[in-house]
């Protein structure tokens, strides 16, 4: 490839078949008979369930003519008992095709158990690179968060219950093959979620901008994402309109699409092993390390922050210092706005953990496309301030 | 805070994450091989199978494999040849084991391995030219691939044995009755010779002496003499016949042209053929190879054979006497006449001593018993092929002397 930034005939951009629109959910079951499945795994979890939304695909799915087995043990940070558990029901009932439905969680399991049963071993075997070496049974994810973006990324990332870590998977082959979005299934996501799972979309554009590896295929999808967050997040969350919700759903669309092709950065390095250590909502986490982070990394993409603003609905003539502290407000304003939480004490963490996780995070995948170089001391650093 | 330095971009890194390489694993290659090793195992069970075939075909009894429905399956080579209508593929158990019966009888061996029971039974079948054929078979029951019970039949073609062991049974049968014979026969003997003897004495006494003849009251005597003279020697016949029968040849064993002796039986009968407006054909072949055996013993087997054969004939008919060299060191001579023929329940009795057709006092039914033996001795066979109402053919089987 080379380098990314420097050298533009050498990029790569890779999505999977999306499908995006209201009521759409009812091609749940074509979209798995497509594939040539007869015999569906549904993943989902118990917040799906009681919404009505897992009753609503079985019925798609059966009506497609396909078989299905339902598996919704899953929970948030999924872990890989629950993954191993979710692999031998697929086995035992001989389904061969997975249909993940949820938040990332459901469709992080839906990829975990997509690996077990075409590779074996367990999901602590595949961290690393080129661990999957067979190809995984067809993949349909479908998520009813808005900030995700698991349903279009290469990515899954497992609880590990005994070292409790987060275990980062990372390879195309955990790329689903159809991503199908309906976003009226925000419409019964908790308040909080809204504003959680947005705040995960949101730095997932942010980071995808600025990663070294970003090119003008992701930016145009980072930028997008912003945008949309930008209006409708804060509506979203206070009016719950169907045409927020929708642009969320969009924009975390956007930006799965911008990180995968460009990956992440310092929140997400942190992010993981924080997650794994608390089982704390991740898109909580990335609302209170994003503007620590995001001002970390401020003076290294100077030349990006014009195009960043604009995307935030601010003009700055391409003034770079103007730029800068209109994005950090903008930021600070829309997270607070939104109710997100503010402080890392707030979630639970314990400030003794916090130079094992600085530790943790240099080993994370995110932090090699990080724009502005950092050790364990800047990352305990970035840690501190947002304690 | 430290100064901001750019990340140092780790390429290699980075390649391996976002490159060009990094994509999908694709099923092509997966299916190429899974592909590549069905054929590989649908080629071992190609060549597994054929050599099943081969196992199969070689075997020399019948197999049959029956569904389970009842219907032939599979087959062995040998099947057809031994059954040519019976065991074609799809035809129905009851065309074997019971074809004049639609509802299958317990003892129907498909039926039985059907029901998941080993079985063993015997049966026979009458070929087309009316011989009848023995069989033994063993039926079990085996699985096919959808958990279905089948039928494994194994039929063997025991017809020889079978018939070497009726023949064995009926030797012993009439060694046996030839030894009570002759016991009996010398017992008789005795008292029949005083009998003879006495009345013969009694008989010279009426000739030598005037008196007696003359007296009147003793007028019949000398008539009731000669009648039991008459009878007893009647009887003495009857009694040779059977110790002839029943004794070890004492012929002289020596080298014999069965040509010849034919030629000698036919002089002896000739005139009654013609009396009878028979007529006889002689298919004599050439110089046939002599055989060793007794001269005497064998022109009473050619005149019994020939004489069984001119009586069978009502009227007008025809004999044909042939004889015949063989490969295998043997030379046989054939009676068939255009006679009466046996009826098919009179067959395996005429070999008995005392067995006879004839009226009371036209014959005493040892003729075909000591023919039986005295070919027995001579290490031949002889046997017959009758249609009732149409003729019988009597062949007479002799191994030829070893030079």
């Amino acid at each position: 490839m080379g380098n990314l930034q420097s050298n533009m005939q050498h990029c790569k951009f890779e999505v999977p078949e999306i499908i995006f629109g209201r009521g759409l959910l009812n091609q749940i079951g074509a979209c798995a008979r497509r594939l040539g499945g007869h015999k569906v795994l549904l993943v989902s979890d118990q917040g799906l369930f009681s919404a009505g939304w897992v009753d609503k695909a079985l019925k798609h799915i059966v009506e497609a003519g396909l078989k299905v087995v339902l598996y919704d043990n899953v929970t948030s940070n999924p872990k890989d008992v629950e993954v191993e558990s979710g692999a031998l029901e697929y086995v035992r009932h001989g389904a061969d095709v997975i249909v993940g439905l949820g938040g990332g969680s459901a469709m992080d399991a839906a990829k975990g158990i997509a690996i077990l049963v075409s590779n074996g071993g367990r999901i602590r075997d595949y961290v690393g690179p080129d661990k999957i070496i067979r190809p995984l049974p067809p993949l349909v994810l479908c998520p009813t968060t808005c900030g995700t973006g698991s349903d279009v990324s290469q990515f899954a990332i497992i609880n590990d219950t005994e070292q409790r870590c987060k275990l980062t998977i990372m390879s195309r082959c955990v790329a689903p093959d159809i991503s199908l979005t309906d976003p009226d299934t925000l419409e019964t996501l908790p308040d909080e979620f809204v504003c959680t799972t947005a705040t995960d979309a949101l730095s997932h554009a942010l980071e995808a901008f600025f990663s070294v590896a970003s090119t003008s295929l992701t930016d145009v999808h980072a930028i997008k994402a912003l945008r949309l967050v930008s209006q409708s997040m804060v509506e979203a969350v206070k009016e719950r309109r169907p045409q927020d919700l929708e642009n969320l759903a969009r924009a975390s669309l956007h930006a799965g699409m911008a990180f995968s092709n460009s990956l992440l950065g310092i929140v997400h390095a942190l992010a993981h092993p924080i997650g794994g250590l608390y089982d704390a909502n991740h898109g909580s986490i990335n609302a209170i390390l994003l503007p620590e982070v995001v001002k970390y990394d401020i003076p290294v993409v100077t030349e990006k922050l014009p195009e960043l603003a604009w995307g935030l609905g601010r003009r700055t003539d391409g003034n770079v210092d103007v730029a800068s502290d209109i994005i950090q407000e903008i930021l600070v304003e829309m997270l607070e706005a939104a109710g997100a939480p503010r402080s890392l004490r707030s979630i639970g963490v314990k400030r003794e953990d916090l130079p094992e996780l600085a530790k943790r995070a240099l080993k994370d995948v995110c932090i090699v496309t990080s724009p502005r170089q950092a050790d364990a001391q800047d990352l305990l650093a970035i840690l501190e301030r947002a304690y | 805070m430290a100064e901001a330095k750019r990340t140092k971009v780790d390429e290699p890194n980075l390649e391996r994450l976002l490159g060009l390489e990094s994509s999908k694993i694709g099923f092509y290659s997966e299916v190429k091989q899974k592909i590549n090793e069905l054929e590989a195992a649908n080629l071992e069970l190609r060549i597994k199978t054929g050599e099943l075939q081969a196992v199969f075909d070689a075997i020399s009894d019948s197999v049959v494999i029956y569904d389970h429905r009842g219907c032939v399956q599979h087959r062995n080579r040998v099947s057809p040849h031994l059954f040519p209508t019976e065991t074609t593929i799809g035809s129905c158990c009851k065309s074997l084991f019971h074809p004049d019966r639609d509802q299958a009888p317990e003892s129907c061996p498909v039926e039985l391995a059907l029901a998941g029971q080993d079985s063993q039974i015997s049966f026979s079948l009458a070929d087309r030219i009316g011989n009848n054929r023995y069989f033994d078979v063993t039926a079990t029951p085996i699985e096919d691939a959808n958990e279905e019970t089948r039928a494994l039949v194994f039929i063997r073609n025991v017809t020889d044995k079978r018939l070497n062991e009726l023949q064995l049974l009926q030797a012993e049968k009439l060694s046996s009755i030839g030894l009570l014979a002759a016991g009996v026969a010398h017992e008789i003997n005795n008292p029949l010779t005083s009998v003879a003897g006495y009345s013969e004495a009694l008989l010279r006494r009426f000739r030598d002496n005037e008196a007696l003849t003359s007296d009147p009251r003793l007028q019949d005597f000398k008539k009731y003499l000669e009648v039991i003279i008459r009878e007893s020697y009647r009887c003495k016949g009857i009694i040779d016949s059977l110790l002839s029968f029943s004794r070890k040849s004492e012929g002289a064993v020596g080298l014999v042209d069965i040509n010849e002796i034919l030629g000698e039986v036919l002089e002896l009968v000739r005139h009654r053929a013609r009396n009878e407006r028979i007529e006889i054909r002689e298919l004599f072949k050439a110089d046939l190879p002599m055989v060793k055996g007794d001269a005497s013993g064998l022109r009473q087997v050619f005149l019994n054979l020939t004489m069984n054969a001119l009586q069978s004939i009502e009227g007008p008919g025809n004999i044909e006497i042939a004889t015949v060299e063989h490969d295998d060191r043997t030379v046989s001579a054939t009676i068939s006449d255009s006679g009466c023929g046996i009826a098919p329940a009179m067959l395996e009795h005429i070999w008995d001593p005392f067995f006879t057709t004839k009226e009371v006092g036209k014959g005493i039914g040892l003729g075909l018993s000591v023919t039986y033996n005295i070919i027995k001795m001579h290490g031949g066979k002889v046997f017959v092929e009758s249609r009732h109402g149409e003729g019988s053919k009597f062949t007479v089987r002799l191994p030829i002397c070893q030079p």
